[in-house]
């Protein structure tokens, strides 16, 4: 070792070389105050560590030393790894993932620890073997309030002298010492974890979430609302520009002219509140999007009052229109195909009147031929309410209106009377008289009870029944409207039950599948609920409910 | 401010300034490690400017030293101050760190290691 103390000078006067020790003190003394007032104020917990590690390796003439550190936030057992020396490049130590059996060893114990009495003590294990591979003669848990932080260890003294009583008695001060300080910085360090955390989750959210404070100015965007934004605005821009934005120049006109009265509502007494609305910036760029508004419980606190999520729903929205027109379209095949079989059934028997009055007149037997004649007419008569109820059917309305349930029911009812698959089945309804209007569209509303009707004949036809019955019930209450369609037909087992509103399912021979999803689909797009109670042999109810305020 | 003149390939002085304390012991830790990171094995501290040296100051240098011998190399200090000395002899670090008078004798040590 080449030492060379030329410049070496005399102790300060009253320092003896057994007054050391005291300057020592005093040098760790200036060290932690001056580190107290650094860190006080702004805590850094990463760069305290650091310092305090350096600190200490002066302070014990040691040059390798580590801190391994419990990380704050959601990874509750992975840990922070600071080092100097020799440890920085300690793979094994620095990769040490510490278990909570780990961890809970040193709780409670505020001394300085060590390694090789930490082995003596038969304390496990991994962490002690790894310890002593480093060269990590002491350890001191970091423990403040009962909450433990992590540990400190240092390494042999570059001295070459052991760590004597003087000197755990005055590493156990200092860490003693530096804990509160510590643990202050630490708070700081986990805060800024869970932002992280926090912000991490809400950039993982696919909606796009705009946090509006109390003047309605933007305080949180989250990566898909600067999407969203891109969009509408056409440009790219960072969050820090939309940061105290007021939310009407957040969007542009366009846009907010369509949420203006949604904020509104969402700030008064309604608490929340949620839509699907278009928006286009010009013709042929419609985008629709649900909109989601929500007052916070405490009113706004300090910074956030609203917090607005929009969904890009589009191309849903397309698939659904898809899927619905699909159904029409199948069922307009099963419809046209229908009327044909009852149409030439009407004009067989006409044709066999026909033919019977013509035998009857040709062999003089007119009082016959005036019976086959009322029959003839009879049969006509009944083609022409059958064609009636078409025309009917297809006299409903397809927009989207306030209107009466019960209405769009006695259109429906007369169309369905004269098909074969409900003669052998006998629709009774009760309409509730004071059931009042909700804003629907009435195509989709019909379409709804057609479905749910036909397969109610269907299930009385499978259970082969004589007798079948439908029962048709509206009802109110408390802003609700209820429909309840049951039947007394075959029934379904749970298993069937589970999966009666996915695409393609269906039990029926000739069935495509898309009946009960297009009502899953018009039931949502209502804003309505549907629940489904059935039992093999007993029959199925359908219970549908929709808000009366509700707006599609 | 560290200043920095370099010698030779493996060689370089620098000088820290009038503190080495809490406020650039991160600072003289990393611009040591990038010198032997570039390969630099000895290292001339020249304290000549030096009026105070913490705890966390001697820190940084005694992580440096480890490194520094572990590459064939070393930290030499130089033209320290009496105060500055007062501190290592403390901490009992005279007879484990390279201390010169002056750069002169600071970088005759280097050359003998060469």
């Amino acid at each position: 070792m080449d030492r060379d103390c030329t410049q070496q000078v005399a102790a300060p006067a009253g320092l003896s070389d057994s007054g050391a020790p005291l300057e020592r003190q005093i040098l760790a003394l200036d060290a932690l105050s001056k580190l107290t007032r650094q860190f006080c104020d702004k805590p850094d917990f990463e760069q305290l560590i650091g310092l305090l590690l350096m600190t200490m390796c002066g302070q014990f003439s040691v040059a390798d030393s580590f801190a391994m550190l419990r990380k704050p936030g959601w990874r509750a057992w992975s840990n922070s790894f600071f080092a100097t020396g020799k440890l920085t490049g300690d793979t094994q130590l620095g990769s040490l993932m510490l278990t909570p059996d780990d961890w809970d060893r040193f709780s409670g114990k505020a001394t300085v620890h060590r390694t090789a009495e930490l082995v003596s003590q038969d304390e496990p294990d991994n962490l002690v073997s790894v310890l002593n591979g480093a060269g990590v003669s002491v350890v001191c848990p970091l423990v403040h309030s009962d909450r433990f932080f992590g540990i400190i260890g240092l390494g042999e003294r570059v001295t070459g002298k052991g760590y004597g009583e003087e000197d755990l008695s005055l590493l156990g001060t200092i860490i003693s010492t530096i804990t509160p300080l510590v643990a202050n910085s630490y708070l700081f360090w986990e805060i800024a974890g869970l932002n992280e955390w926090y912000l991490d989750i809400l950039n993982s959210v696919t909606q796009g979430v705009f946090v509006f404070d109390r003047d309605y100015k933007l305080q949180k965007i989250n990566m898909a609302g600067l999407d969203i934004l891109k969009t509408f605005l056409q440009r790219t821009s960072d969050q820090a520009s939309f940061v105290n934005s007021p939310v009407d120049t957040v969007f542009p006109e366009w846009v907010f002219g369509e949420l203006a009265n949604q904020i509104s509502q969402a700030n008064g007494e309604v608490k929340a509140t949620t839509a699907t609305r278009v928006f286009a910036r010009a013709k042929g760029t419609e985008r629709i999007y649900n909109v989601s508004i929500t007052r916070t419980a405490a009113g706004g606190g300090v910074k956030t009052a609203l917090i607005m999520t929009l969904d890009d729903v589009t191309i849903q929205k397309e698939n659904e229109q898809r899927l619905f027109d699909l159904q029409k379209l199948a069922d307009k095949g099963l419809m046209a195909s229908s009327i044909s079989h009852e149409l030439n059934n009407f004009l067989t028997l006409i044709l066999g009147g026909v033919e019977l009055t013509q035998m009857a007149l040709a062999s003089g037997e007119s009082r016959k031929a005036d019976t086959m004649l009322d029959k003839i007419r009879g049969n006509i008569v009944n083609m022409e309410r059958f064609t009636a109820g078409l025309t009917d059917y297809a006299r409903l309305e397809s927009k989207t209106q306030r209107a009466d349930l019960n209405s769009v029911i006695n259109d429906v009812l007369p169309f369905l009377s004269v098909q074969s698959r409900f003669k052998r089945v006998t629709i009774t309804s009760e309409l509730d008289g004071e059931l009042p209007q909700f804003e629907m569209d009435t195509d989709q509303i019909a379409q709804l009870l057609m479905n749910l009707l036909n397969n109610a004949a269907d299930a009385i036809k499978e259970a082969d029944l004589k007798d079948g019955v439908i029962s048709i019930n509206t009802s109110h209450a408390e802003g609700y409207i209820t429909l309840l369609i049951s039947d007394n037909g075959a029934g379904m087992p749970p298993e069937v039950r589970g999966k009666l509103f996915s695409s393609h399912f269906t039990t029926k021979e000739r069935g495509h599948g898309y009946g009960l999803v297009t009502c899953a689909t018009i039931i949502r797009n209502h804003g309505g609920a549907v629940s489904v109670e059935s039992e093999v042999g007993r029959g199925t109810a359908f219970t549908i409910r929709f808000k009366t305020a509700t707006k599609i | 401010m560290i200043t920095r003149n370099d010698i030779d390939e493996e060689s370089v002085v620098i000088n820290p300034g009038k503190v080495m304390n809490n406020s650039n012991a991160h600072e003289v830790t990393k611009f040591i490690a990038t010198l032997q990171a570039e390969g630099c094995k000895n290292v001339i501290v020249d304290m000549s400017q030096l009026e105070f040296l913490s705890s966390a100051g001697v820190g940084s240098i005694l992580g440096a030293v480890g490194r520094a011998r572990e590459m064939g190399g070393d930290i030499i200090l130089c033209n320290l101050s009496k105060k500055v000395l007062h501190i290592l002899e403390v901490l009992d670090l005279c007879g484990y760190l390279t201390i010169k008078e002056n750069e002169e004798a600071a970088k005759e040590v280097c050359a003998a290691r060469d």
